[in-house]
C-alpha cells in the first residue's frame, strides 16, 4: 500500500501554502512536523479530498486519488483540527450517522459504534448532546468517528489539542496498536506525541517539505548541536539573546539551560544527546513551540 | 441510502426555527380564521347560508329581473342581520348573473373578430378559436351556496406566504449549515458525503415540501368546512370575483385540485432553488437572506405598480405558487406557432429550469472545497 504525493502545491489567493511538496507514504505512523502555518492543515486536506491540488497529484497506489474518487474516500479516515459536529446529536446518533456517510450498514455500524465509544471511553456519555462535550470529549469523539470504517489511510490533523496527557497516552497507544497495517499520518506540534511511535518524520516548514527520515538519522543530523550549560541565574537573558534556548531547569548550583547551537556556546558547555525536542528547536523557532 | 434519507430528514424537522415557525402559524391561523369569521360586521355566515337556500337556483335572465325588483323595493333604513345578510346576497347573485352575461359578450366579441379575419388558419385565428371553444365550455347556469369551496380557494392568498417562510426557514440551511458547522470537513471526505447526501437532501426536501402543503391543506379544509359546510363544489370559478373574466370552464372543486398541483409543483420548484442557494453560500445567513429576497421582493415591488417590472412579479415564485393570477384572464405563448395556455407554459418551462437547478447540485457538491 502506497499513498504517493507527486509535487503537490496549493495556492491560495495571495499565498502559497504548500510549495512543490513530494513524499510517499506506507505503512505505519508518520510525524508531521511543522510550525503553526507551515501548511500541514492544507496538506492533510488535499489528502482527504477537501481541497484541490493547485498542480501535482496524490495517488493512492499508483492511481490519482481524484479519479479514485469514493473509492479513495471509502479508504481513509479523517479527523479535522477542528471537528465538525451537529450540536443536538447524541455521541451515539452523531456516529451512526457517520457510519452511514461512510456506508457501512447499519447492524455492523451499531456494533462498531459500541467497540469506538468504548475504545475514547465515552460509553458512558454516549445518550449525551455532543454540543455539551467538552473540549477533549469533542476531539475524542472526533477520533472515534475517524475509526468507523477501519479506514487503510488515516489522517488526523493535530489529534491531542485538547487532550489531557492521561488521554494522549492513551491516543498514542491506540495509534500505535492500529497502525500495523494502514498508513497513518498524523500532525502536531507537540513533539512528545510521536516521538516514540513515528516511524518516519516529516519536517514541513512555510509550505515546503524540509525533511522526511527515521528519528534517529533526523537526530543524527543534529547530534553535536545540543548543549547543556549551567549557570548563573543573571546570565540567562544573555544566552536567550544570543542562542536558542530550550529546557530551563533550575538546579542546586544555578540554571541548567539546554542550547542548540551549531558551535560551543560557552565554555562550560557540554554536548548533549539530541532528543525530538531539539530537532523541533532546531527548525523552528523557540515561541512556536509547546511541549 | 435509507439510513442517510433518514438522518436528512430528521436534521430538517429538528430544527428549533422550523418548529417555532409551524407553532406560529398553525396555531394562530386556525384562531384567525374562527375570529374574522365571527367578527364580519352585519352579515352573518348563518344567515348568508340560509339566504342562499332561499336564493339558490338557474341563473335566469327573468329570474334575476325579478331578484332585481325584489332588492330595489327592499326597505335600506332599518334592517336586523338576517336582513342585511339577505341582501347582500341578493347583490352577489345579481352580480354573478353579470359575470355569466360578459362570458356570453366576449364569446360575440369572438365570433365577431373571427369572422374580421380573413386568413382562418393563421396563429391570430386559432388564438382566438381556441379561447372561444373555452368559453363554451363554461357552465354558468345556476347559483348555490359555496362559501366553503371559496374560502378554502381563496387560502393561498396567504397559504402561499406560509409556505414560502416554511421553505425558506426549513430548506435553506441544509447545504450552508455542513459548511457552518465544519462538517463539510467529514461530509465532503466520506465515502457517500458528496453524491448520495445530496440526493439524499434531495430526497428530505421533498418530503419537507409535501408535509407542509398537506398540513396546511388540512388545516385550511377542516376549518372552512367547519365554518361554511363543504357545499358547493360544482359552481364555475366565475363565481369569484378575481376570475370573472377567466376562459377557464373550471368548477371549484376542478380548480381546487388545479391550484394544489401548481401550488406544490411551484414550491418543489422553488424549494430547489432554495437548495441551489445553500449549495453555494458558506454561511446560513447568506443563504436565508438571500432566498427570502428572492421571494419576498416581487410582492413588495407589485404594491408598487412599477412599469417594466410586469413580467418579473408575475413570474415570481411568489406570484406562480398563487396559481391564481394564472387563471384570471386569456393568455397564450405561441410555441412553433400553436398557441399554448399560460399556465401550461409557465408549468413546463419551471419544470425544465427547476430540474437543471436540481441537476446543479451535483457538479457543484461534487467539486466542493472546504475553506
Ligand atoms: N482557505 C485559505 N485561504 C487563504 N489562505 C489559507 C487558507 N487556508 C490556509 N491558508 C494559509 O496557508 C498557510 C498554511 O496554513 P495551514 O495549512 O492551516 O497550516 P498549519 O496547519 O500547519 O498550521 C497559512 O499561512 C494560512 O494562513
Ligand atoms: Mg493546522
Amino acid at each position: 500500500m502506497k499513498l504517493k504525493v507527486e509535487n503537490v502545491s496549493k495556492q491560495f489567493k495571495d499565498k502559497l501554502a504548500v510549495s512543490n511538496v513530494s513524499f510517499d507514504l506506507t505503512e505505519g505512523v508518520y510525524g508531521f512536523l511543522g510550525a503553526n502555518g507551515a501548511g500541514k492543515t492544507t496538506l492533510m486536506r488535499m489528502l482527504v479530498t477537501l481541497l484541490k491540488p493547485s498542480s501535482g497529484r496524490i495517488l493512492f497506489n499508483g492511481k490519482d486519488i481524484d479519479v479514485l474518487d469514493e473509492k479513495y474516500r471509502d479508504v481513509i479516515g479523517y479527523l479535522p483540527q477542528y471537528i465538525g459536529l451537529y450540536k443536538n446529536f447524541t455521541a451515539e446518533k452523531y456516529l451512526m450517522y457517520i457510519a452511514s456517510l461512510k456506508g457501512i450498514e447499519k447492524e455492523k455500524a451499531m456494533k462498531k459504534v459500541d467497540e469506538l465509544l468504548e475504545v475514547v471511553n465515552l460509553s458512558e456519555h454516549r445518550k449525551r448532546k455532543v454540543g455539551k462535550y467538552s473540549g477533549g470529549m469533542k476531539q475524542r469523539i472526533g477520533i472515534a468517528q475517524a475509526l468507523l470504517n477501519d479506514p487503510k489511510v488515516l489522517i488526523v490533523d493535530e489529534p491531542t489539542a485538547g487532550l489531557d496527557p492521561k488521554e494522549r497516552i492513551r491516543f498514542r497507544n491506540l495509534l500505535s496498536s492500529i497502525s500495523k497495517d494502514r498508513i497513518v499520518l498524523l500532525s502536531t506540534h507537540i513533539v512528545s506525541d510521536i516521538e516514540f511511535i513515528a516511524k518516519e518524520i516529516i519536517v514541513i516548514k512555510a509550505g515546503q517539505l524540509i525533511h522526511k527520515d527515521h528519528p534517529e538519522s533526523l537526530l543524527d543530523k543534529i547530534k553535536d548541536k545540543v548543549w547543556t550549560v549551567t549557570v548563573d541565574e543573571n546570565e540567562v537573558p544573555k544566552f536567550q539573546a544570543a542562542f536558542k534556548v530550550g529546557n530551563i531547569v533550575r538546579q542546586n548550583d544555578g540554571v541548567g539551560l539546554r542550547i542548540i547551537a551549531e558551535d560551543r556556546p560557552d565554555a562550560r558547555a557540554i554536548q548533549a544527546a539530541p532528543n525530538l525536542e531539539d530537532l523541533y528547536l532546531y527548525y523552528f523557532d523557540q515561541e512556536e513551540m509547546i511541549k | 441510502m435509507r439510513s442517510l434519507f433518514k438522518f436528512e430528514l430528521y436534521k430538517i424537522f429538528t430544527q428549533k426555527s422550523v418548529w417555532i415557525t409551524f407553532l406560529i402559524i398553525f396555531i394562530g391561523l386556525p384562531l384567525l380564521m374562527m375570529f374574522s369569521s365571527s367578527q364580519s360586521i352585519g352579515v352573518t355566515k348563518e344567515h348568508t347560508k340560509a339566504a342562499y337556500e332561499k336564493l339558490e337556483g338557474d341563473l335566469s335572465k327573468e329570474r334575476i329581473t325579478k331578484l332585481q325588483e325584489e332588492l330595489n323595493e327592499m326597505d335600506v333604513s332599518s334592517s336586523t342581520s338576517e336582513e342585511f345578510s339577505y341582501r347582500v346576497t341578493l347583490m352577489k347573485i345579481i352580480s354573478e348573473y353579470d359575470a355569466k352575461e360578459r362570458i356570453n359578450e366576449k364569446k360575440i366579441a369572438l365570433e365577431q373578430e373571427m369572422q374580421n379575419i380573413s386568413n382562418a388558419s393563421g396563429a391570430k385565428y386559432e388564438q382566438l378559436t381556441l379561447e372561444h371553444s373555452m368559453l363554451e365550455k363554461i357552465n354558468f347556469n345556476e347559483t348555490t351556496y359555496s362559501e366553503g369551496p371559496l374560502g378554502i380557494i381563496a387560502f393561498l392568498g396567504v397559504g402561499t406566504i406560509f409556505t414560502g417562510i416554511l421553505l425558506i426557514i426549513g430548506l435553506s440551511t441544509i447545504f450552508s449549515n455542513e459548511a457552518t458547522t465544519g462538517m463539510n470537513q467529514i461530509l465532503l471526505s466520506s465515502k457517500h458525503g458528496r453524491k448520495k447526501v445530496t440526493s439524499a437532501k434531495l430526497f428530505a426536501a421533498v418530503v419537507y415540501v409535501t408535509f407542509i402543503i398537506g398540513i396546511q391543506f388540512i388545516i385550511n379544509i377542516g376549518i372552512n368546512t367547519m365554518l361554511y359546510t363543504s357545499q358547493g363544489w360544482s359552481s364555475p370559478i366565475h363565481k369569484l370575483d378575481i376570475f370573472r373574466d377567466s376562459p377557464y370552464a373550471f368548477n371549484l372543486l376542478e380548480y381546487f385540485s388545479v391550484q394544489m398541483m401548481l401550488h406544490t409543483l411551484f414550491a418543489l420548484g422553488f424549494a430547489m432553488l432554495i437548495l441551489l442557494i445553500s449549495s453555494l453560500s458558506k454561511t446560513s445567513v447568506k443563504s436565508i437572506i438571500i432566498s427570502s429576497i428572492l421571494f419576498i421582493l416581487p410582492l413588495i415591488l407589485s404594491s408598487f405598480r412599477i412599469s417594466g417590472l410586469e413580467d418579473f412579479i408575475r413570474y415570481s415564485y411568489y406570484n406562480m405558487m398563487k396559481v391564481d393570477e394564472f387563471f384570471r384572464f386569456f393568455e397564450v405563448f405561441h410555441i412553433f406557432g400553436t398557441p399554448v395556455l399560460e399556465p401550461i407554459a409557465a408549468s413546463i418551462v419551471f419544470t425544465i429550469i427547476s430540474i437543471v437547478f436540481t441537476l446543479l447540485l451535483y457538479p457543484i457538491i461534487n467539486r466542493k472545497q472546504v475553506s
